[in-house]
């Protein structure tokens, strides 16, 4: 028998929730934190980067940031678990990572440099590294069982796995040193001499200027950033970690995971599960509901008829326009009934299609059902995944 | 131009540059490739190019592979897929006239790397090879498959960002036509994607507000993807409850057998994603579609990305804005 979900997570330090956008990626590491924390009674926190702040509603804070905060489990009886939610918040992380990283000048530097103030949406993809930074911080507290890690909405979700690689990549890169030559050194490198010509020609000297001074002051920092690159990195790829693909049953999400999924095997990186969300009832295509649904299709009118009788006896008040309306008010009803499901089911013959091809053994893929409503509350979050034990 | 002014479709294509966006799942390739489809029915000349490049569009029109340079993908239908590397290497041939380029790869790598790592470098190479194309008249429409929701802003405001940062130099000489060319909203209009349900239409409220508060470029539409369309008026519905729940379930039980109840549960599921959708559009309506028209388009069960959807979702956003 193939080892539960639940009972592979529960001996993990960090679980990484990764997937396309759109596919409830957040509520699921949400509902997985809260799930584990009270079946396990251990104390969890999710990171989350969704901007959209629906974490916190549905958890019932109203403001989350860098520093974790605890929701309140006491309506669930019955476990003694925690859970404790965050946001990466990119300002404060940046700010932050300065603060502990530069030595005060070069801090002051920093944060007076009006590219510093623009930087930190825009520089080198910084919201996989900074949720890589907050984890590298919280982690290092030692204060949770177990993080559950909502990461970030990427082009690719791969772009998460790379990001310690590609800051190390940055410092070392002939780039910065171009950039930074000026300040650095009187001489003037040949190779440097083109370069600048360009660069200055296009983007103009001042510009120029502040990019290579804030540059000189972020080589400052490159210790600092690095050694916190690496310990993620080493964290990401031991035992302590693992990887939870998250999509819904159609073409692009299912692409992307599948991709997902193949780049962690040749990492070499462990995947514990796939949750598939916002599946259809599985009874749509059952044989006793096709057959149903044919027979429909043969005697609707007889049924109509049958129906018509029996709801005008039991209304005997009910108005004579609509008592005459009533026979093809039922026709439209059953007409509708048997096309709704037609659509449905055939919708689900494409979701199992397309939950064929994401190339794990299906003992591995964990369903949860379509919501008919919103999940605001702990308790819808609490039923998402209750079948992962 | 005829003689009443253009409205619904016909107004939306007479502009000359079209940013489509929304979070990421909510369908936002397929209306952009539906209004490009749209725009070359009409013999108009369209280029439609990809930003954030993930195959859709190849996979919808049925190629191996799309690059920078347009193809012809159908009649009047231009494709492109955005390489700010290449728009860069195009941009030093236009503006500097760097005579053989190929021998300054280096330069150009080196710039990539600057793109990188400045800020607004990489934005403003996107929308000035866009606005580029609209200034030179070498398509009558440009549509652009955008940036998911949290970028397309950056990319909108960079020509007044980079202004500010440079303050000198080639770049800032340049920004000042694009800006005129966002900001008439003749010219330019963003059409926002969303799918009926809480995070994305909150997403869209969200865009639409720095949108407004941080770039010129107004909306030109909402479009509501993928809804669920209620069938039942309210007699009907109570008709329905008595099928679902009252006597007459038994009724219907023993005449189609034990499947009746999973029928049933198939209209239940529909409804309440179709009333879950109509609150949602409700919501788009009031809060982001205030100044301008929203369309919906139903949910397409039984096509798979490709022409075929993009001809579907075509006719429903024209009908929408008839």
């Amino acid at each position: 028998m193939t080892e539960s979900l639940g009972s592979k997570l529960k001996e993990k330090s960090v679980i990484f929730c990764a997937g396309a956008g759109g596919v409830g990626k957040t509520t699921i590491s949400a509902s997985l934190a809260l799930t584990l924390a009270v079946h396990e009674n251990k104390s969890v926190l999710v990171i989350t980067v969704d901007p959209a702040k629906r974490l916190a509603g549905a958890l019932g804070l109203s403001e989350l940031g860098n520093e974790p905060i605890e929701v309140d489990l006491s309506g669930i009886e019955g476990h003694k678990g925690r859970l404790y939610a965050a946001m990466v918040d990119m300002k404060e992380s940046w700010d932050q990572i300065v603060q502990s990283c530069a030595d005060s000048d070069a801090q002051e530097r920093i944060f007076a440099n009006p590219i510093y103030q623009n930087i930190s949406s825009q520089f080198v993809q910084s919201h996989d590294y900074i949720a890589v930074e907050v984890l590298y911080d919280l982690y290092g507290r030692g204060d949770f069982d177990l993080i559950v890690v909502d990461t970030p909405p990427s082009r690719n979700a791969i772009d998460f796995l790379d990001a310690p690689k590609r800051m190390e990549e940055f410092f070392s890169s002939k780039l910065l040193r171009w950039l930074t030559m000026p300040y650095r050194s009187k001489v003037f490198v040949s190779a440097f001499k083109p370069f600048n010509a360009v660069a200055e020609k296009i983007l103009g000297s001042a510009f120029l200027a502040e990019l290579g001074e804030f540059f000189v002051d972020f080589q400052s920092m490159q210790d600092g950033f690095l050694e916190r690159a690496r310990t993620v990195s080493k964290l990401i790829n031991s035992d302590q970690a693992t990887f939870i693909v998250i999509s819904t049953a159609s073409e692009a999400p299912i692409n992307e995971a599948s991709f997902f999924i193949t780049e962690l095997f040749e990492r070499n990186l462990p995947l514990a599960g796939v949750v598939i969300n916002r599946c259809l009832p599985q009874n749509l295509l059952d044989r006793e509901v096709a057959s149903s649904a044919q027979k429909l299709d043969d005697s609707q009118n007889v049924l109509v008829a049958e129906l018509t009788g029996r709801y005008l006896k039991e209304n005997p008040a009910i108005d004579d326009d609509l008592g005459r309306r009533l026979s093809p008010i039922f026709n439209r009803v059953l007409s509708e009934v048997n096309s709704n499901y037609l659509g449905l089911a055939e919708l689900y013959s494409s979701e199992i299609a397309y939950k064929s091809k994401i190339g794990v053994d299906s003992a591995e893929i964990i369903e949860v059902a379509q919501e008919r409503g919103d999940i605001s509350s702990l308790p819808n979050l609490l039923k998402m995944l209750n079948n992962i034990w | 131009m005829s003689a009443k002014a253009a409205s619904g479709i016909e107004a939306l294509l007479s502009k000359r540059l079209i940013f489509v966006t929304g979070k990421g799942g909510v369908g936002k390739s397929t209306v952009a490739a539906s209004l490009a489809w749209l725009a070359s029915q009409r013999k108009m000349s369209t280029l439609l190019c990809q930003v954030d490049a993930k195959g859709d569009l190849q996979r919808m029109f049925g190629r191996s592979a799309i690059g920078f340079k347009p193809e012809l993908v159908r009649p009047n239908l231009w494709a492109m897929s955005m390489d700010t590397e290449a728009a860069l290497n195009e941009y030093l041939k236009i503006y500097l006239r760097l005579p053989v380029l190929p021998r300054l790869g280096p330069l150009a790598r080196a710039f990539d790397f600057v793109a990188n790592a400045a800020p607004g470098v990489r934005e403003i190479l996107v929308v000035g090879k866009l606005c580029w194309e609209v200034r030179e008249s070498h398509y009558d429409i440009v549509i652009v498959d955008s940036a998911a929701s949290g970028h397309i802003v950056s990319q909108l405001a960079s020509p007044k960002g980079v202004g500010e940062l440079f303050r000198v130099g080639m770049v800032v000489d340049q920004t000042a036509w694009m800006s005129d060319i966002l900001r008439d909203p003749k010219t330019t209009g963003v059409v926002l994607v969303s799918t009926a349900e809480e995070t994305p239409v909150q997403e869209s409220v969200e865009l639409a507000e720095r949108l407004s508060a941080q770039t010129e470029v107004s909306l030109a539409l909402v479009v509501a993807n993928r809804v669920y369309p209620q069938v039942f008026s309210k007699t009907e519905m109570e008709v329905f409850n008595w099928l679902a729940d009252g006597k007459g379930s038994g009724i219907a039980a023993k005449a189609l057998g034990k499947g009746w109840s999973g029928l049933i549960g198939a209209s239940e599921l529909w409804n309440a994603m179709a009333e879950t959708n109509c609150r949602y559009v409700d919501l788009l309506k009031e809060k982001v579609a205030k100044s301008s028209p929203l369309v919906e388009v139903a949910e397409v069960i039984s096509l798979p990305a490709g022409l075929g959807l993009i001809a579907e979702v075509a006719e429903s956003i024209e009908a929408g804005l008839a």
